[in-house]
């Protein structure tokens, strides 16, 4: 942690709205980006979002300041996100999200655009696939860039059972993705040839 | 052919040195299957390394700040009813240890009666109380009862403190002890 975060910690301690704004508007994309993989949704993304900032704010007393405060941060999204799929039981994941995912400065080519979307589609799929706790260690692992300790220390398990959990993840996300790509091409190729025959 | 433990490298190689990694190599080059693996599991690393952190719609800060007020209020407003829901069940089971006392000794009539019973005692204690002080005041010089009156006083004082403070704190937080 920085010195400046710290300071604004300080006075996010002390019921300072702007300061915590600052902590607000410094981590909202790890912790939307979290909710957004685990749900599935951008509404839903952005109500958990909002509730895990709302939580973070109304226990920001018993944050501990030798932790993290990303890793803090996103133990209360991860731990939201999983009570949340727990209770809705089956997992839904709105495609039609994606048609607005802005991946305008990354790919302005309308057919690199179409391309990016179907991978986002196979990754929501295949992260869709995995145990809520599976998925969420991957998320950390990832986008987060987090280490097996940090996804411990986030999802409160132990190093070895984050360990198996990756290993288990990686090799069902393989086989998964290697389904799909399948698909893909099964499909691209009945564009390219415009036969069902094929 | 044996393929492990080479497929157990292929899912860590990150923890490879440089000679496991070179046997991997070789292995890799003479087994379909592990070949196989590995491609599956560098185009799994590649999906995912290459898809982009999902933000928020424009103004999340800006929305987060304006819901503060309302969920303040919210939380304020179920804390005021948890409280009110606890006095009530207090109140109730009070009633019910009366109303049971008073049934188990006999008719209707006489419940009433030891209810009203039950009232007048507990004025009883008041009045009692009230003339025990008096005479405490008459009997105890006042260096004596003058410190316990001021004590008693300070007490009531931190009370109504903590009382406000607590009030401040379910405002501000809409919590009025640590979840």
């Amino acid at each position: 942690m920085n010195f400046s975060e710290t300071e604004i910690l300080q006075k996010a301690l002390q019921k300072d709205d702007g300061a915590f704004a600052e902590l607000v508007e410094k981590y909202q994309s790890p912790v939307y980006n979290l909710c957004f993989r685990m749900l599935g949704s951008e509404v839903e993304a952005e109500d958990a979002a909002q509730e895990t900032f709302w939580r973070a704010y109304q226990a920001l007393n018993r944050y501990d300041p030798n932790r993290s405060f990303i890793t803090w941060l996103l133990s209360i999204a991860a731990h939201l996100c999983i009570d949340q799929q727990r209770k809705r039981k089956v997992t839904i994941i709105e495609m039609d999200e994606y048609e607005d995912f802005d991946i305008a400065d990354r790919s302005p080519q309308p057919e690199a655009r179409v391309i990016h979307r179907q991978e986002e589609e196979i990754i929501a799929r295949s992260l869709n696939q995995l145990s809520d706790l599976d998925r969420a260690a991957v998320i950390l692992r990832y986008w987060q860039g987090f280490s097996e300790e940090e996804i411990a220390s986030t999802l409160s398990l132990t190093v070895s059972a984050v360990k198996s959990r990756l290993h288990r993840a990686r090799l069902q996300l393989a086989g998964l993705l290697k389904e799909e790509g399948k698909q893909l091409f099964v499909e691209v190729e009945k564009e390219h040839h415009g036969t069902p025959a094929f | 052919m044996e393929h492990q433990p080479f497929k157990m490298w292929l899912e860590d190689r990150s923890n490879l040195n440089e000679d496991e990694e070179e046997i991997l190599r070789n292995h890799i080059s003479a087994c379909q299957e592990c070949a196989s693996l590995d491609r599956d599991l560098r185009n799994m690393e590649n999906y995912f390394s290459e898809s982009p952190v999902r933000t928020p719609r424009a103004g999340f800060t800006r929305r987060f700040l304006a819901s503060l007020q309302e969920r303040r209020e919210i939380e304020q407003a179920r804390q005021v009813k948890k409280w009110m829901v606890g006095l009530f069940i207090a109140l109730s089971v009070n009633l019910l240890l009366i109303a049971s006392a008073s049934i188990l000794t006999g008719t209707t009539f006489a419940w009433l009666v030891n209810l009203a019973s039950f009232y007048g005692n507990i004025l009883g204690v008041f009045q009692q109380t009230n003339l025990v002080l008096r005479n405490m005041s008459l009997i105890i010089p006042q260096s004596v009862w003058l410190p316990i009156v001021i004590v008693a006083f300070a007490w009531g004082i931190a009370g109504l403190g903590l009382w406000v403070w607590t009030m401040r704190r379910i405002y501000f937080t809409g919590a009025a002890y640590e979840a």
